[in-house]
């Protein structure tokens, strides 16, 4: 049976089709939810912030004009709701500098490579970043927005994302190499909770 | 090793992008939960909203009625001609005898409660009574789009009440010889050779045009999917109403409304409409149709002046639309009726009624086949005749402007596949520059796609 394309689920949809609701829901489940993840603080929060998305998702899809695939569409709605969801959070980390000690505090140790790892464990010490420094650094390295973008979304100077991309890269290298340094005891302590 | 930290974060982009939640059929029906809780609190919001909307409308409706009930009674029931003190003042038993001749403080006779005079004046009165169509759901696939009132022209019905049409007699001097001879003769509260019905020109008809959907989703970044709204359709809708209309409301001096708006008309009207439209492209719809009107209109709140008449009037119509979130903007809307009646002599009259640009804002809120809006705009028009030989050619005026507000619940429903129903109920507020008027009525319509 021809599989269906996302445009066609999404007019399905608009015929209030549950099927293609479902399907879509099924089909970008997992890329939306990654895109959560990699904002939210913690799994119940993954959890509203893609619910919710995909509740826009559904009732704006007529608005939906085809300027943009259906994907990236999606997609963008999904980190809009992320970013609205922690305005208020990240204004206030942005209006306040972030104390540099924090990563003074992170010990120097010896650089271990890092492709080992596994991505769990990288979502898990990225959630560990501050709130500003997570966001910035997810939108410039995973989701590809410029400087200039970034500022516009959150509503800060071009120099002030540029900052905290560093920061935020600085701190995750920083957090990751302590990591790599303490396996197996730490990479133990981790999965033992999943 | 530490480009594999800062290489644009590409390592980060690779990790990251592994680390998707598993799905499972436990996730879908969460999110179903979640969804329809939503769904019931948004609805509860609407629900609410009406309610209070309402609430508040009646209480304002009832204030302009109840400010003064006494007031009323006596004006609505007497005649303005006949005040309540003149009867207490001559005869307090006049209450009780509603047989007995009443004079005011003039001592001139004023019929008695009963059967009241007729009011004389030597001046005319011209009443100029301005129709509020109510707004009209309009169906697309399982969509609604609600026209208010806002965004068509009302028809304009102006009636003119000349010393002709009154009798220029005094009916006190007849009263007082009737009295002379038989004090317990009733007399005629109006006399039917000498009062007319007064004439009323039928306005032109109007009909809603096609409020064209939104834009559909495209099907491909780069190829421009069909244009959805191509329908073509036929409806049917049923649509009585009633307008009150005061010359002179204010709401400052609410001492005074009541008096004033039982001086004024009201009408009721039935409306039954059969339309065919199409959409020309997803931004304008051409429709036409014909309307038959049944209009039945009184003044002073008495059986003095009343006329019905049944009218069929056939229109064409197109309009603009344009859509932004969910609010609907309209501008570069023009309307124009073209209106053939007869007239009172028989004679058929063509008329080009009038064209009007309104200016309108539509707050929409929808939730799958139910839809409320909250509407309002300016709208300016212009009346224009063209008479044969006529009588109505003094009676048509022009009112250069119109403004009107209200309030509005509609629901409808799909019975089968493109057949789908709509009923709804609408209360407005009008202003223009020949009268105020407050309007509800009824609606209910059948619309099919073909």
């Amino acid at each position: 049976m021809k599989q269906l394309t996302d445009e066609e689920l999404a007019e399905g949809c608009l015929r209030g089709e549950k099927v293609c609701e479902h399907e879509l829901f099924k089909r970008w489940y997992g890329k939306l939810g990654g895109i959560c993840r990699r904002f939210a603080n913690s799994d119940d929060e993954v959890k509203d912030l893609l619910q919710e998305s995909f509740i826009k998702i559904f009732e704006k899809l007529e608005k939906f004009r085809g300027e943009s695939s259906l994907a990236t569409w999606m997609k963008r709605i999904t980190i809009n709701h992320c970013i609205n969801y922690y305005k208020k959070e990240l204004r206030k980390e942005f209006e306040s500098q972030i104390d540099d000690n924090m990563m003074e505090d992170v010990a120097e140790e010896e650089y271990v490579s890092i492709e080992s790892l596994p991505s769990e464990t990288v979502l898990e010490y990225i959630r560990k970043l501050p709130q500003g420094y997570r966001v910035v650094l997810t939108l410039y390295a995973v989701e590809n927005r410029s400087h200039s973008e970034i500022a516009e979304l959150l509503g800060i100077s071009i120099g002030t994302s540029k900052s905290q991309l560093n920061k935020a890269r600085k701190m995750l290298k920083k957090l990751l190499e302590i990591y790599s340094s303490q396996q197996p005891q730490q990479k133990e302590k981790i999965y033992h909770g999943k | 090793m530490e480009n594999e930290y800062d290489n644009n974060g590409e390592w980060l982009k690779r990790k990251l992008q592994d680390a998707e939640p598993v799905w499972s059929e436990g996730a879908w029906n969460d999110f179903e939960n979640r969804r329809s809780n939503k769904r019931r609190r948004i609805l509860w919001i609407y629900f609410t909203f009406t309610l209070l909307a309402l609430g508040i409308g009646s209480s304002l409706l009832y204030n302009y009625f109840h400010t003064n009930d006494t007031a009323i009674f006596a004006i609505k029931n007497l005649t303005p001609a006949v005040k309540e003190t003149d009867i207490v003042k001559n005869d307090p038993d006049s209450y009780r005898d509603l047989d007995k001749p009443i004079k005011n403080s003039s001592n001139e006779n004023l019929g008695n409660i009963t059967n009241p005079l007729p009011t004389t004046s030597n001046n005319s009165v011209n009443h100029t009574a301005t129709l509020y169509k109510t707004p009209t759901i309009k169906f697309i696939n399982n969509d609604i789009s609600i026209d208010t009132a806002a965004d068509y022209q009302p028809p304009q019905i102006d009636v003119l009440v000349t010393d002709s049409d009154i009798p220029n007699t005094n009916p006190v001097k007849e009263n007082t010889i009737a009295e002379k001879e038989n004090s317990n003769i009733d007399i005629p509260a109006t006399d039917p050779k000498i009062v007319e019905t007064p004439t009323i020109v039928q306005p032109p008809v109007t009909k809603p045009i096609e409020l064209p959907k939104a834009d559909k989703p495209k099907a491909k970044n780069d190829k421009p999917s069909k244009p959805y709204i191509k329908k073509t359709y036929i409806g049917l809708e049923y649509n009585p109403s009633q307008i009150i209309f005061a010359n002179d409301i204010s709401i400052a001096s609410s001492k005074y409304v009541n008096a004033s708006l039982s001086k004024n008309a009201e009408m009721t009207y039935n409306n039954l409409g059969g339309s065919v439209g199409r959409f020309v492209n997803k931004n304008i719809s051409m429709q036409t149709g014909i309307n038959i009107y049944s209009y039945s209109t009184k003044l002073n709140y008495t059986e003095q002046i009343t006329n019905t008449q049944l009218v069929a009037s056939p229109y064409t119509s197109f309009r603009m639309d344009t859509a932004m979130r969910r609010i609907n903007k309209r501008v570069d809307t023009i309307y124009s009726t073209v209106t053939t009646t007869k007239n009172q002599s028989g004679q058929t009259q063509i008329r080009l009624q009038y064209i009007s640009i309104p200016l309108n804002v539509l707050y929409q809120l929808k939730y799958k086949t139910t839809q409320i809006g909250v509407g309002g705009g300016i709208v300016v028009h212009h009346l224009q005749n063209t008479p044969a030989s006529n009588d109505y050619s003094d009676n048509i005026k022009i009112s250069p402007w119109k403004m009107n507000a209200n309030i509005q619940f509609d629901a409808g429903w799909k019975l089968y596949k493109s057949v789908s129903i709509y009923t709804g109920y609408n209360f407005g507020y009008g202003v223009s520059n020949k009268t105020n008027y407050i309007q509800h009525g009824l609606r209910t319509g059948l619309r099919i796609l073909l």
